[in-house]
């Protein structure tokens, strides 16, 4: 997340997701740019919102798919995660390197919410850090 | 079954195994829509955000999903992290852009110059109220055109 600080918050309306799936005739891929992403280093809240046409495959039958039969992108245009990062103290936004998380919390997709709870990083270099939650 | 019509069907079998095969291959395979060449519809980043904020729904009908030439002022220029061009153009909103990422750098734009950017609009994102975010118009796929 390099993007903007206000005081204890940062945010960045350019955050990357992206997913990557082995299948035995062609692996499937996609990136999404254009993910709003929130994080206040004080609470641990961390919260995204994702427009779903927006993730860009290298093909665009499958990107045609993704939208139209899987996640209806047309009724259910955003999907929303919304959690808690535990011990965000432990990060030291001064100091360079990579820092274990855990972060748990409500993700809505295709109109259903579930909760969840998984390990990231975050990693911090110079005076921008990047969360790279993953979700399984 | 006489030996020649059995033949004559085999043939016929194969000619519409390797039609059918090419035509599945070819649109598996078929290029993403040529943004570069298209016509866009006309419209300026103001017009364009305020009709977002105004009554998303009409303007998801009217531009979701369509190629857009979008003419404004740039408030910034960075790079994403796979090392895109993203060019936010203002708004009446100060903190809120059109939100452009580029499929083909700009050379030497940056902030205060007028452009027209032509790209596919995807949407809007309302940002987040709690924090006093406000969202963002997103375009992608854009390239240069004034």
């Amino acid at each position: 997340m390099s993007g903007n600080c206000f005081g204890q918050e940062y945010f960045t309306k350019n955050g990357r997701i992206s997913f990557f799936s082995k299948a035995s005739l062609e692996n499937i891929s996609a990136d999404n740019n254009q993910v709003v992403s929130l994080l206040n280093m004080q609470t641990g809240a961390l919260r995204f919102y994702v427009l779903i046409n927006a993730f860009h495959f290298p093909k665009a039958m499958m990107e045609q798919h993704f939208n139209s039969d899987y996640l209806e992108s047309d009724k259910y245009a955003t999907s929303t995660f919304k959690g808690i990062i535990a011990g965000i103290n432990n990060v030291d936004l001064e100091k360079d390197g990579s820092y274990a998380i855990d972060v748990s919390g409500s993700l809505e997709i295709h109109g259903v919410t579930k909760n969840i709870k998984t390990g990231g990083t975050i990693n911090v270099k110079m005076e921008s850090y990047q969360p790279h939650p993953s979700l399984k | 079954m006489k030996r020649r019509t059995v033949k004559n069907i085999v043939i016929i079998l194969i000619i519409l195994v390797v039609i059918v095969s090419t035509c599945g291959y070819l649109l598996w395979n078929k290029p993403h829509a040529n943004i570069r060449d298209a016509k866009g519809v006309e419209t300026n980043a103001t017009e364009l955000y305020a009709k977002f904020i105004s009554d998303s729904a009409m303007a998801n009908a009217a531009y979701l999903n369509t190629i857009l030439n979008v003419s404004g002022i740039i408030k910034n220029v960075s790079l994403n992290q796979q090392q895109q061009q993203v060019i936010l153009l203002k708004t009446m909103e100060a903190a809120a852009s059109v939100n452009c990422t580029m499929e083909e750098n700009a050379d030497g734009v940056k902030a205060g110059d007028e452009v027209s950017l032509k790209g596919l609009c995807i949407g809007y994102i309302g940002g987040d109220a709690e924090m006093g975010i406000p969202g963002d118009v997103f375009m992608l796929r854009c390239y240069r055109t004034k």
